[in-house]
């Protein structure tokens, strides 16, 4: 889809956006609208901030923050990209937060994230995996969410374009050096 | 050299059991309390502005130093002025750079690096791709 037409909403979103604006039936749309992308969101905040409990916070947050500003959604991007351009911007802002809290550098908060992750036992014997997911800490945060976007949730550049407001070029080139820095960092025994 | 396709992709982050099934009545009960009102914010929306005004005016007031050089200057004869720094011999090594960057040789590098984009858009996408670096 290219920059600047109108997308056309899928039925369903059209469905759940006709019934939040409708004051008599805004609560359940917005019930139904929460159940609909709820597992979306969490996992990609939760691949951002590790932790469950942080996650569970910003996923509230995310819900919250489109509860007041759907009024205002223009339709102009797809109901998903609006929202999880919403998620992401909580999960870099909350990272942003912690850093200036505990004034560390970029490397001590992946330092920080990754004992979360030494503590899962969803990772306990899995040595791949955990190393993995240790790789893809030491990216910058925003080359983070990109990787996880398309790596993971297998999100299209041009949905990725619309979500980070950034170009399908950059976008290709974020994720290629991603990769390369991670299998570098997979290499190293 | 491991590449990523030899790894195994696999969704890692469960939610604990029955999460999903509980979310949507904690976010509905959130968005349905209001919002508690600070009292703070119109004290602060007045009392930070004359805060502000009150520190400048102290500082301002409170620093002669200004004030008296242009005073002292301005009493000073002009002849005998010109007199002063003809007969006064600038040392030169005083006003040479110690090595740090300035301003200038900052702007210079910049125009330097950014003239071998010939395309307006090369930098465009190199900015994107440095913003998305954290560079």
């Amino acid at each position: 889809m290219s920059k600047g037409t109108n997308p056309t909403l899928p039925l369903e979103d059209k469905d759940l956006l006709f019934k939040i604006r409708n004051p008599e039936t805004r609560n359940y749309g917005f019930n139904l609208l929460v159940r609909a992308y709820q597992q979306r969101v969490y996992g990609h905040v939760r691949k951002m901030v590790i932790d469950h409990d942080d996650a569970d916070d910003l996923t509230q947050e995310v819900f919250i923050k489109v509860h007041k500003a759907i009024d205002g959604f223009r339709e102009d991007s797809q109901l998903f990209t609006w929202i999880y351009r919403i998620a992401t911007n909580e999960c870099l802002t909350f990272l942003n937060k912690k850093r200036k809290r505990f004034f560390l550098p970029i490397e001590d908060i992946s330092g920080q994230l990754a004992g979360k992750l030494d503590a899962m036992p969803e990772l306990s014997g899995d040595e791949i995996q955990k190393k993995l997911q240790k790789a893809i800490l030491t990216l910058p945060d925003k080359q983070r969410a990109v990787f996880n976007m398309k790596y993971f949730d297998e999100l299209s550049y041009e949905d990725m374009a619309e979500i980070t407001k950034t170009s399908v070029g950059a976008l290709k080139a974020s994720f290629h050096h991603a990769t390369k820095k991670i299998e570098d960092y997979l290499s190293i025994d | 050299m491991k590449k990523l396709e030899d790894i195994p992709k696999k969704d890692l982050f469960k939610a604990p059991d029955g999460y999903f099934d509980k979310l949507p009545g904690i976010i509905q009960a959130r968005v349905a309390k209001p919002e508690p009102k600070s009292i703070w914010v119109p004290v602060l929306k007045f009392a930070l502005p004359v805060l502000a005004l009150v520190t400048v005016g102290v500082f301002w007031f409170s620093n002669p130093t200004v004030q008296n050089v242009e005073t002292e200057l301005a009493g000073i004869n002009t002849e005998q002025l010109m007199a002063y720094l003809d007969n006064t011999e600038v040392v030169w090594e005083e006003t040479e750079t110690n090595g740090d960057w300035s301003e200038d040789d900052l702007l210079e590098l910049q125009d330097r690096v950014y003239s071998t984009f010939t395309d307006g858009s090369d930098l465009e996408l190199l900015d994107e791709i440095l913003d998305l670096e954290n560079l």
